[in-house]
């Protein structure tokens, strides 16, 4: 159930890629704790869209993301289940990234640094580090301590109140675009 | 180095004890000058720093202790008499002495600070009454070598003495140290009087560090004792499981091993509780010394009585209580004892009293701030309410004492005229009553004018394990914690929810209960079970519900859920702040499955509700506007063939009364008929034995606590024989003269609502004027209602 990391945590240019609905993703591998899949998740009533619910990671009660609604990205029309949870330690608190499916670890070259596109709705673009571009895809790479930011209350519900469906929209309509253009 | 510094936090810690201890002490003794053992204690207790603090180096907390020892040594003698003005001097001292250790704590250092002022009130009492005694003591000192030994067996001792002595290893070492850093330390200074008091002092020391050589306990870090808490916390959960499994397995071996290790869990969880929890008298030692301090600064006479200092409880809970504790005291102090004169003229000793008293009750801790003093002027209260705007004049009105003294706790409120140093800035009731609600407790007031103010805190004993009730809906499973669970109801079917407004409410026992579909507050299934139309919508769902009657506060509602599953124990998991935020969850706990459940927050689920207390109070005004209508422009109507043939005022009251009130006892007579009786004539239920009843001529009568009671029996009255076993009496009251009416059972409480009396009086309900009020409908059943005038002079009417 538990898949120990096998990373070099201290690598900062290395990343943990994975995919969240339609697009790809990426956390420094030294953010991450461990990996868990297959979880069950208890749901939380009446909480923000952006959290999927509770986890019990031996004893300790994690709060899950849903990455993709954190992202403001579409749901997809496969019905994909986000089947990991990527433990990220963020200040004292340990949360979990609901994700789909693992990828390869990357070490892109310094070059392949982009930055967030401007023209993205402002609490999306605040929670992207950076974009990498690869050969055919783009991966966006998560700015993890915002992640606490949504455990913030008075502003994650703000926050939640604005979603707005224009920006969300506009991002994954950019990822694709740019990966139609790389192909 | 990391030896010192392991020193240096115990000399710290030692030095914050003998501190406080320090302060009671002082305290204490300015109550009764004349103890002479406190006085040496005392004593014992300032040399004790001094000495520890020369094994360190620390010439100022040295210099000022060492004054207040020269200060106590003449006490000792009887030299001078302790007053209030030395224990200043030497509280004073005290205060120092900790500033100081602060910065060593922070910095290793003793830090700039001269305390010049300290120092002159020492030496201004110390030379009271002529100082020159110093000089000729000087030449009575001892030798060094016997110094040296002195001081140094009352350093060694002073460690040991504390009730979780250091290693032996340790001692040894200090024990060196402190005769090498004592000589020293010594020869700096001039030879001091107060050294033969200190060899006095050895014999008493000495005998103490004997029994303390077998310490019965320890000092242990409170992380180790969190982390053994988190530990016993997972047995518990894996308790669980393993109860789950062998639950399935019908392996007797299985079975004996899981209850054996059942068994031990619950052991090891109550002495790992225990071992955290402290004696609340820890905290209440500071107490005295603020009381006493606040009482000389706002020129008042206040005497403060500690009760129940061993009650124990956890130290968390401790750490959490100490502030709002704090606070309620000082708000004794300075609002509540009067001053001096004011209570002479009132009649009362001029010394007030502020008491504080613990004591363990039904699984909760009961802590109560009482003083003696002016009270709490609920009109004054009531007055800000209305002018601050948290109440209505016309509610305000009909709030009781109770509800508007509840108002102190509303953020911002202070009715003081001025403000002072100490309290009424309107901030700090809110303080104490969140402080004490977040830890699961609950506090209440009461307060009378010119008799006193009574605070109560109900506490739970520990934070990490409480019982809970496990509930469901549809899916989903909650903790909800017992602390505030009063009891729990079958919701049998729809008809017995009714609607005040937009409220669902049901009765229990002659109060009307609101109601909260958990569901419907948290969305769990997403689709409420109310109609837009404001009714049940989900009937059949709601007929398998259960009610959590739920109580914080005064506010009393009930918690809807599908399904009641169990009570157990669970361990409290902190929960993230995303999660916190919304209000509904305290924490989560993980059940015997390991599947995570939330744990409810019950005030916050009231208040996301929209319940509060207010509306509970708007609920019960509605249903008695009601009653008022009825009474002006139905009842009369309704109501008048109840009351043909009754002339007479006084008949026509209890007529009135036994209908118009709105909870009317149903029971069941002959045949499956109902008749209600006006709960307000009702004295008492009891069920009696039919064959202890006797008949004379065709009176029943029957002897009801030692007097003879007349009864009318329905059930025999409409002529179904009487059997044997028992049968309900209802003893009524009427003219201050009980009789009794048998019935064949008591079906139900109801209230009667104003759309039904509006049927009758419409006449179109029951129909016909016929029926007029003496019948009332009741879910759909015409009841008679009965003619308690009439069944009165029925049952005495023979005997006059």
């Amino acid at each position: 159930m538990i898949q120990p990391a096998l990373l070099d945590a201290d690598d900062l240019n290395a990343f943990c890629t994975f995919s969240v609905g339609n697009v790809m993703c990426g956390v420094q591998v030294g953010d991450i704790r461990e990996i868990v899949s297959d979880v069950p998740v208890t749901p939380v009533p009446s909480s923000a869209k952006t959290i999927s619910g509770l986890i019990n990671l031996r004893g300790q009660i994690l709060t899950v993301v849903d990455t993709m609604e954190w992202l403001h990205l579409d749901v997809p029309d496969v019905n994909e289940v986000a089947r990991f949870h990527l433990i990220v330690s963020v200040g004292s608190e340990l949360i979990s990234l609901r994700v789909g499916e693992m990828g390869p670890v990357i070490s892109p070259d310094h070059g392949d640094f982009e930055p967030v596109p401007k023209h993205l709705d402002r609490v999306v673009s605040d929670r992207l580090q950076s974009v990498v571009k690869l050969s055919d895809r783009l991966v966006l790479m998560l700015r993890v301590e915002k992640l606490l930011e949504l455990r913030n209350s008075a502003s994650a519900k703000s926050l939640l109140l604005e979603d707005d469906a224009e920006g969300s929209r506009s991002l994954s309509q950019i990822v694709q675009q740019v990966e139609q253009d790389l192909q | 180095m990391g030896e010192h510094d392991e020193f240096l936090s115990d000399f710290l810690e030692e030095c914050d004890e003998n501190l406080d201890q320090l302060d009671q002490e002082l305290v204490a003794l300015e109550e009764n000058p004349r103890d002479e053992s406190r006085l040496r204690s005392i004593f014992r207790n300032v040399h004790t720093i001094k000495g520890s603090s020369g094994f360190f180096g620390f010439a100022k907390i040295g210099a000022l202790a060492h004054e207040g020892e020269s200060l106590l040594g003449r006490l000792r003698d009887g030299e001078l008499l302790f007053d209030a003005e030395i224990a200043s001097g030497l509280l004073a001292m005290a205060d120092a002495i900790r500033e100081i250790l602060v910065n060593i704590e922070q910095t290793g250092q003793e830090g700039e600070k001269d305390f010049g002022v300290v120092h002159s009130t020492l030496s201004d009492l110390l030379s009271r009454e002529g100082g020159a005694s110093l000089q000729s003591d000087v030449s009575e000192s001892p030798s060094g070598a016997e110094k040296i030994a002195a001081e140094r067996s009352a350093a060694d001792s002073s460690v040991v003495d504390t009730d979780a002595p250091l290693n032996e290893n340790v001692q040894g070492v200090i024990a060196k140290d402190v005769a090498a850093g004592l000589a020293g330390d010594l020869d700096d200074r001039e030879v001091e009087p107060e050294i033969v008091s200190s060899v006095e002092g050895v014999p008493e020391r000495v005998v103490a560090s004997e029994s303390a050589a077998e310490p019965s306990s320890i000092r242990v870090d409170v992380q180790i004792l969190d982390q053994l808490m988190d530990f016993a916390g997972e047995l518990v959960l894996a308790r669980n499981s393993l109860s789950r499994c062998s639950d399935g397995i019908a392996d007797p071996r299985l079975t004996s091993v899981a209850s054996r290790i059942s068994q031990i869990t619950s052991e090891i969880q109550d002495r790992v509780t225990r071992t955290r929890m402290q004696p609340i008298g820890g905290i209440w030692g500071k107490f005295r010394r603020i009381v006493r301090d606040l009482a000389v600064e706002c020129g008042k006479q206040v005497r403060l009585e500690l009760e129940g200092e061993a009650t124990e409880l956890d130290r968390s809970l401790l750490e959490a209580i100490k502030d709002p504790l704090t606070h309620l005291l000082r708000n004794s102090v300075d609002h509540g004892v009067e001053t001096a004169e004011d209570r002479l003229r009132k009649g009362k000793s001029a010394e007030g009293v502020v008491r504080l008293a613990a004591q363990h009750e039904s699984g909760q801790v009961v802590i109560e701030v009482m003083d003696d003093g002016g009270g709490i002027d609920v009109e004054k209260i009531r007055d800000k309410a209305i002018t601050s705007g948290l109440v209505s004049k016309e509610q305000a009105a009909d709030a009781g004492a109770r509800e508007i003294l509840n108002y102190i706790f509303e953020p911002g409120f202070s009715t003081a005229k001025k403000i002072s140093s100490i309290s009424g800035r309107g901030v700090g009731m809110d303080v104490v009553r969140s402080h004490v609600e977040r830890i699961g407790g609950t506090v209440h007031i009461e307060s009378q004018l010119d008799v006193g103010t009574k605070f109560t805190i109900r506490l739970p004993l520990t934070l990490a394990i409480v019982p809970a009730l496990i509930l469901r809906v549809e899916s989903q499973v909650f903790a909800l914690p017992q602390a505030c669970l009063r009891e729990v109801l079958t919701l049998a079917d729809k008809s017995q929810v009714e609607w005040i407004q937009e409220v669902p409410v049901c009765r229990l026992r002659e109060r009307l209960l609101p109601l909260i579909s958990l569901d419907d507050v948290l969305g769990v299934t997403g689709k409420s079970s109310l109609s837009s139309s404001g009714q049940w919508k989900v009937e059949g769902g709601l007929s398998s519900s259960q009610v959590a009657v739920l109580q914080i506060e005064q506010l009393r509602f009930g918690l809807v859920v599908d399904e009641v599953i169990n009570g157990q124990e669970i361990v409290v998991k902190p929960i993230g702040k995303a999660i916190r935020a919304i209000g509904a969850y305290s924490a989560a706990t993980i059940l015997g499955d390991g599947a995570v459940a939330l744990i409810l927050d019950v005030s916050g689920i009231a208040r996301m509700a929209g319940l509060s207390h207010d509306l509970q109070v708007r609920i019960e005004d509605i249903s008695e506007t009601r009653e008022r209508l009825t009474d002006s422009e139905g009842a009369g109507q309704a109501m008048s063939a109840v009351h043909t043939g009754n002339s007479n005022a006084q008949t026509f009251d209890l007529t009135i009364d036994a209908v118009d009130d709105r909870t009317l006892l149903v029971c069941e007579v002959d045949h499956g008929r109902e008749v209600a009786i006006g709960m307000d004539s009702v004295d008492r239920l009891e069920e009696v034995s039919i064959e202890g009843l006797q008949v004379f001529d065709s009176q029943i009568v029957s002897n009801y606590r030692g007097s003879v009671l007349r009864i009318c029996s329905l059930y025999n009255a409409y002529g179904e024989s009487e059997g044997k076993g028992t049968s309900p009496l209802i003893i009524c009251q009427h003219d201050g003269t009980r009789f009794g009416v048998l019935v064949k059972q008591i079906n139900d409480v109801i209230d009667m609502s104003l759309e039904e009396r509006r049927d009758q009086a419409d006449g179109s309900g029951v129909g016909g004027t016929e029926l007029d009020g003496r019948f009332v409908l009741v879910r759909g059943r015409v009841v008679e209602v009965l003619d308690l005038e009439t069944q009165y002079r029925l049952t005495m009417g023979d005997a006059r």
